[in-house]
């Protein structure tokens, strides 16, 4: 699987396009919903749901197509998952082969250790339809600010395996802001150990 | 963040839309052609399966009651224009319900937007419950007085159930009013009345002397 947590320095054509896409979709929606006025925002909803439900069943429709068709069903699943283009619509429309607790729970593993060197622990609070809710616990010592970087970390890392999730809440987070000395880089904390 | 996140609420919406319907009353899978039961004090309507619908049918007292299904009409009497006109609805193209928790007759006039409630003259609607016979056969809550007035000038009415009265107010939703403001016409209209004639065929009330 692609490195969950960091994007990777260097991303191929495919992986940048993707990124591009996506970063216009979401600035046209915005745009659009800050100049079309209230009565035709729904439309365009309607709009962008149809669109999407047209492309669900196709898709839905090739996978069990190939997946009937398969010689090697595990070979087929490790390349659609592997592919994060391919691997995303899949997530976002209930086909992935990976159970979304499963991927939530895999991501968070990684953090996980990284969190428990700073005193910080991160745990899946809830997963419903729609928002996937983490709780963040320190200990008294633990510096607020790596607190908050690990949480921006652990919901990042949930987000990029979870698509179809549209929120990702991280409950107690420290209330006080953080102090301006002492940064520790996250890279620093995750990275021992890794490549 | 995922590239595609920006999607993942549309996925979701079209996820619900194609969503099996379920029982609104136990959550059982309802297939698309399904009966309806009142809910005598919210005024809804709620989506059952048959053995809601069953469980609910001729209740005479409690929160629910099923839609029954029958089509009636009455082909010795009709509206009348003095007697539409008494009434006071302003259109040509209403069905007349008793909803329990406002304890009187209404008229519901199916428009682009949706439906608008109006009030009816207690008086006249008094008259047309003694001449008519289908009129007073209509039973509370689940059943309407549906009306119709043609252009020249006669009028189609049916006893009908308040679920399929509602099916003709999402035919009309998307359609532009008349000149007298009303809706009245439309291909869409006439199918509509056209099958309901079908179904109320044989069902006509008999006449006692």
């Amino acid at each position: 699987m692609p490195d969950l947590l960091f994007e990777a320095p260097l991303v191929s054509p495919d992986e940048a396009r993707l990124r591009e896409r996506g970063a216009r979709l979401e600035r046209l929606l915005d745009e659009l919903h800050g100049s079309v006025g209230p009565s035709a925002w729904p439309r365009v909803e309607a709009l962008v749901t149809t669109l999407v439900e047209l492309y669900e069943g196709g898709i839905t429709r090739l996978v069990e197509h190939a997946r009937a068709a398969a010689v090697d069903r595990d070979a087929l699943d490790a390349r659609l998952t592997g592919d994060e283009w391919v691997a995303g619509l899949l997530a976002l429309h209930g086909l992935h082969p990976v159970p979304l607790e499963v991927r939530v729970t895999r991501a968070l593993d990684e953090v996980h250790r990284a969190a428990l060197t700073a005193g910080c622990k991160v745990e899946l609070v809830a997963i419903e339809r729609g928002a996937i809710t983490l709780r963040l616990t320190h200990d008294s010592g633990a510096s607020t600010s790596i607190a908050r970087s690990l949480a921006a970390v652990a919901a990042r890392a949930v987000e990029q395996v979870a698509p179809e999730v549209a929120v990702v809440d991280v409950q107690g987070l420290p209330a006080t802001p953080p102090a301006a000395t002492s940064f520790v880089s996250v890279e620093r904390l995750v990275s021992g150990g890794r490549r | 963040m995922n590239a595609l996140a920006p999607l993942s609420r549309f996925a979701l919406a079209a996820r619900r839309a194609s969503a099996p319907p379920t029982c609104e009353l136990c959550a059982a899978p309802l297939s698309d052609a399904h009966r309806h039961v009142v809910d005598r004090e919210g005024r809804a309507l709620l989506c059952a399966c048959p053995c809601c619908a069953l469980l609910f049918t001729d209740a005479t007292r409690g929160k629910f009651r099923t839609v029954p299904e029958r089509v009636r009409s009455d082909p010795w009497w009709t509206m009348t224009e003095e007697r539409w006109r008494a009434l006071g609805i302003p259109v040509k193209l209403a069905f007349i319900v008793y909803p329990s928790h406002l304890k009187r007759w209404v008229a519901l006039l199916p428009g682009p937007a949706g439906v608008t409630e109006a009030e009816i003259n207690p008086v006249a609607w008094a008259a047309v419950l003694r001449e008519s016979p289908l009129a007073a056969s209509v039973e509370r809550d689940v059943e309407a007085l549906l009306v119709r007035g043609q252009r020249d000038g006669s009028f189609e009415c049916f006893a009908a159930p308040v679920d399929v009265c509602y099916e003709l107010t999402a035919v009309t939703r998307s359609m532009a009013r008349g000149p007298d403001g009303g809706i009245d016409g439309g291909v869409a209209v006439d199918a509509f009345f056209a099958r309901l004639s079908a179904r109320g065929a044989g069902a006509e009330l008999g006449r006692h002397s």
